[in-house]
């Protein structure tokens, strides 16, 4: 046995949560992973991260650059050189750079995995420097959310610490899973502490998630899609009982009589009583209207709010719902309530608060992304709304690339994409209609995908190369959202294989085109963040691989404009929260984007005529014991994670499934093999497929993999949100 | 002394990471089953349900009935913290025995017992470092606690019983609960 070390680590994928762990090096290779005892029991890691050893040894990690040799998404490749494959990729991206301009290369690089400098999304830079690229607009988990977040309060950094939940007297949990889901790798730990504290927490969802079981005491079933019209009869019982906080309303916002009148009625002569809420929520009136009461009376109170409501037709108007309650029970801007909405805080930066980003990147890296010359000069695009979402034309939303792809110019987009460049995404399985994508990926002229495994949109590249993974790199991580401190990542293993980092593929493919992608070292940028966060002792963070930034109290999203309004105004137009908002109005589109809150249904929901073929509302979500589509070829967690489809007794019998029967769960778009979980943990009328099964079809194109996003319909609500909770579907036996 | 487990069901979220950690802390291989198990209940009838979660491996038992059901005597139960080890694993002929002997499933075969058993040795080499058992410190809501029984009696009270786990005067293993305040309907079949 040689020498045992114990390296300070990370696991930071986009799994909600960014967690310390210690890697145990011997004789150069990992041997087990325990949690960092950083002295904070908050920060302790999930299943995920403490076997993450198994992934960087998984038999299927990509070894050797490849090339394709069969057809296009046939997965048959052959070992090349990393200078033949580079070499190739150089040549590819010229030639249609050249031919087409740089718009042909569309940027489809995931979330797979985040680092402030390495990190997936450091291939816009790359693309920036060989002269341009098309970039998506709209992030898949939250854009419902980020657009309300921007008109509501000009600002998506606006939620309070986690810490600060043990200030609130009743929680919400609306939409939101954090039990499996993670959402802040502290959640866990303050809603375990507030409960027992004795904080009331309701859990609102169409399924009982097991944050339901571990921390409310009350579930309440809603149908998929339906949020926002409970939310919004929610107010109606508040404004009736008279208990809304006038003098925030007064105060704070603005236009809140323009949404009193469609709440009351008197814009459209429909009462949002909780009676007209429980015929479209399958929420009982009395329980709407009592979870109002208690809610208005229980200052302090918090909301909440997951994003997947959002991830509906008209996603942004639950996230809008949210946050009009939250000032009407003037619970913005103190200790123990919330802003709701996004509900987002900005971790480990000092400039937490009313910060917009300039774009994702600068999210998630510190690596300058550049400027894409591809957008200079070009007018605004048609879903533009002034202030909120400037996006120019070029972009193309996350959820039409494959249209886009498709169809082109002559179906009105910028550019013929020619080229796919994916670093860490595996948007084939989890963009919207993955059917239509094969279809896409198929027209391509060239692909190129840097991953760990060959993914089913690996399958389809014509350069594979191979990425290692952190335990092969040195890195600084920031928590994913939520908390404040930082991560030094250091590198235990040298990268497995032939395997580099996505950084030194692109720096080394740079070179090859005659260009300069990074002029500092791994080392130097590092150095260079880390100060920037107010490290001081370097060398100490790097041996400790931790810092904590020491906060004087919880964070507070808009203390300031609270305490102060005449000094600190909103970053909002009118410089107040904005209930109603002219931005909105402007955008002239009222019957899918209304100026207020309001409940609206979209495609695929409950009155769909599309329900007479396809009953069943589908919902996507997340697993436990994957990330997306991460970890599902690790045998323990792909065991323990079954591939099902919770389907509710009442449905199940119709239907005659049993639990653990073979299902077809299928729509217009497709159709997949799965095991029929028979549960009273779902509502009726719903079919729950958690994301993130790899696609695999058999040959009549029944999806075996259980792949969710086979069944979703890719297209974008106004707000820009991705509908993976819109979709309607019928299940059989088979 | 002895040595036990605390378990706080109502803390429990079933997120798995107990279990996680011990194989990866006791490099488990992939092929090698788990020496924890958290068992899942859902109980009612829809929208009045539950879930309940029980923390499942070796309890250490006071009494236990792994030690006289091996024929080869090869388990052993420690005098000085009463943990119940297997010092030499390598001798196991995988006959099932303890298997069937213990209450709570916990000695565990390996490839169908073709090789042998695996159990919990509350990770003494954690312990002689001064630190927790992995399941324990990585818990994310401290739902878990080990140490000296009478230590942890004086910390959460005296509670050996939960609906559904095996009667404890059998074995006495070496374990105390917080219940979940539901507390409902658990199946006496599977635990």
């Amino acid at each position: 046995m040689g020498l045992v070390k114990v390296i300070p680590s990370v696991c930071g994928h986009d799994c909600g949560g960014s967690c310390p762990l210690n890697v145990y090096v011997e004789d150069g290779r990992i041997i087990k992973i325990e949690s960092h005892d950083v002295g904070l029991p908050e920060l302790r890691p999930c299943a995920r991260g403490l076997q993450y050893h198994y992934r960087v040894y998984a038999p299927d990690r990509l070894k050797y650059p490849m090339k394709r040799i069969g057809e296009r998404g046939e997965g048959k490749f052959a070992r090349v050189s990393w200078d033949e494959a580079l070499g190739e990729v150089a040549e590819q991206i010229t030639c249609i750079r050249d031919a087409y301009g740089p718009a042909a290369i569309l940027n489809h690089t995931g979330s797979g995995y985040f680092g402030r400098l390495h990190y997936s999304g450091i291939l816009a830079r790359f693309l920036n420097l060989i002269g341009g690229q098309t970039l998506r607009w709209g992030g898949a988990s939250y854009q419902g959310g980020y657009f309300a977040s921007l008109a509501t309060y000009g600002a998506i950094f606006t939620g309070n610490d986690r810490s600060d939940l043990l200030n609130s007297k009743m929680i919400i949990l609306w939409g939101s899973n954090p039990a499996e889901s993670i959402f802040g790798t502290e959640t866990r730990w303050y809603l375990t502490q507030a409960k027992e504290k004795g904080t009331k927490i309701i859990c609102v969802d169409p399924r009982y998630t097991e944050s339901a079981a571990a921390w409310s005491s009350r579930w309440i079933p809603i149908r998929p899609g339906t949020d926002a019209a409970m939310l919004v009869s929610m107010a109606y019982i508040i404004l009736e009982q008279g208990s809304q906080s006038q003098d925030f309303l007064d105060t704070y916002t603005v236009g809140f009589d323009k949404f009193r009148d469609y709440v009351t009625g008197a814009a459209d002569g429909v009462a949002k009583t909780p009676d007209w809420a429980e015929k479209i929520t399958g929420v009982p009136a009395k329980t709407i209207a009592t979870l109002a009461q208690e809610y208005a009376a229980a200052k302090p109170a918090a909301i909440i709010t997951g994003w997947a409501p959002g991830r509906s037709s008209r996603g942004e108007q639950y996230h809008r719902a949210t946050a009009t309650l939250s000032a009407m029970t003037g619970n913005i801007g103190i200790h123990g309530g919330s802003t709701a909405c996004l509900d987002l805080t900005m971790s480990a930066s000092p400039l937490v608060g009313a910060e917009v980003p300039e774009n994702y990147v600068a999210l998630y890296s510190d690596l300058p992304q550049l400027t894409n010359p591809v957008e200079k000069g070009q007018p605004l695009h048609e879903y533009t709304v002034n202030g909120i979402r400037n996006h120019t034309i070029d972009k193309v939303h996350f959820t039409k690339v494959w249209d886009a792809i498709l169809r082109g110019k002559t179906g009105g987009y910028f550019s013929d994409i020619k080229m796919l460049y994916i670093i860490g995404g595996n948007g084939l399985n989890q963009c919207c209609n993955t059917n239509k994508a094969v279809k896409a990926l198929e027209k391509l002229e060239f692909m190129v995908v840097h991953d760990h495994f060959m993914t089913p949109t690996a399958k389809f590249a014509d350069i594979l190369l191979p990425a290692c993974t952190w335990c092969e790199r040195n890195g600084i991580h920031f928590p994913w959202f939520f908390g404040h401190y930082l991560i030094y990542a250091g590198k235990a293993i040298e990268p497995l294989y032939e395997s580099k980092s996505d950084f030194d593929i692109l720096n080394q493919l740079a070179s090859k085109m005659g260009l300069c992608f990074s002029d500092k070292t791994e080392a130097e940028w590092l150095r260079l963040f880390a100060a920037k966060y107010g490290v001081t002792d370097y060398e100490a963070f790097k041996a400790d691989g931790f810092y904590k930034l020491k906060m004087p109290e919880p964070h507070v999203g808009f203390k300031k404009q609270i305490e102060d309004p005449t000094r600190n105004p909103f970053p909002t137009p009118s410089g107040k929260i904005e209930l109603f908002s002219q931005r909105i109005a402007d955008f002239n589109r009222p019957d899918e984007l209304p100026s207020v809150p309001k409940y609206i249904e979209g495609w695929e929901g409950p009155t769909d005529p599309k329900r007479e073929q396809y009953p069943l509302q589908l919902i996507t979500v997340h697993p436990l014991l994957r990330i997306h589509s991460q970890h599902d070829n690790v045998p323990w967690f792909r065991e323990r994670q079954p591939r099902e489809a919770w389907i509710n007794p009442a449905d199940a019998t119709a239907r005659n499934i049993k639990d653990r029967d073979r299902i077809m769960v299928s729509n217009d778009r497709g159709a997949i093999s799965i095991l029929a979980k028979v549960t009273e943990r779902i509502i009726p009328g719903t079919v729950s497929v958690f994301q993130g099964a790899w696609y695999d079809p058999d040959p009549s194109g029944l999806d075996r993999g259980g792949c969710a996003n086979v069944l979703t319909l890719d297209e974008h609500s106004p707000g820009g949100a991705f509908c993976s909770n819109a979709a309607l579907v019928q299940v059989e036996k088979i | 002394m002895q040595i036990g487990f605390y378990y706080d069901q109502s803390r429990c979220i079933g997120c798995d990471v107990c279990s996680s950690a011990c194989r990866s802390w006791n490099e488990l291989t992939p092929e090698m089953p788990d020496i924890i198990e958290l068992v899942s209940r859902e109980n009612g009838v829809f929208p009045e349900v539950s879930l309940t979660h029980l923390f499942l491996t070796c309890f250490h038992c006071a009494e236990p009935s792994c030690i006289p059901a091996c024929p080869d005597r090869l388990l052993v139960k420690r005098a000085e913290d009463g943990i119940v080890v297997i010092p030499n694993p390598e001798k196991c002929t995988a006959c099932q025995l303890c298997v069937e002997a213990c209450p709570y499933n916990a000695p565990r075969m390996v490839d169908g017992g073709k090789v042998g058993m695996v159990k919990c040795d509350m990770c003494l080499a954690r312990l002689d470092e001064g630190k927790a058992p992995a399941c324990v410190a990585s818990c994310p809501v401290e739902a878990l606690d080990a140490g000296p029984m009478e230590e942890l009696i004086a910390k959460y009270g005296e509670f050996m019983e939960l609906e559904g786990f095996a009667d404890y005067r059998q074995t006495r293993p070496s374990i105390i609960f917080r219940a979940r305040d539901s507390g409902r309907g658990l199946d006496t079949r599977i635990f």
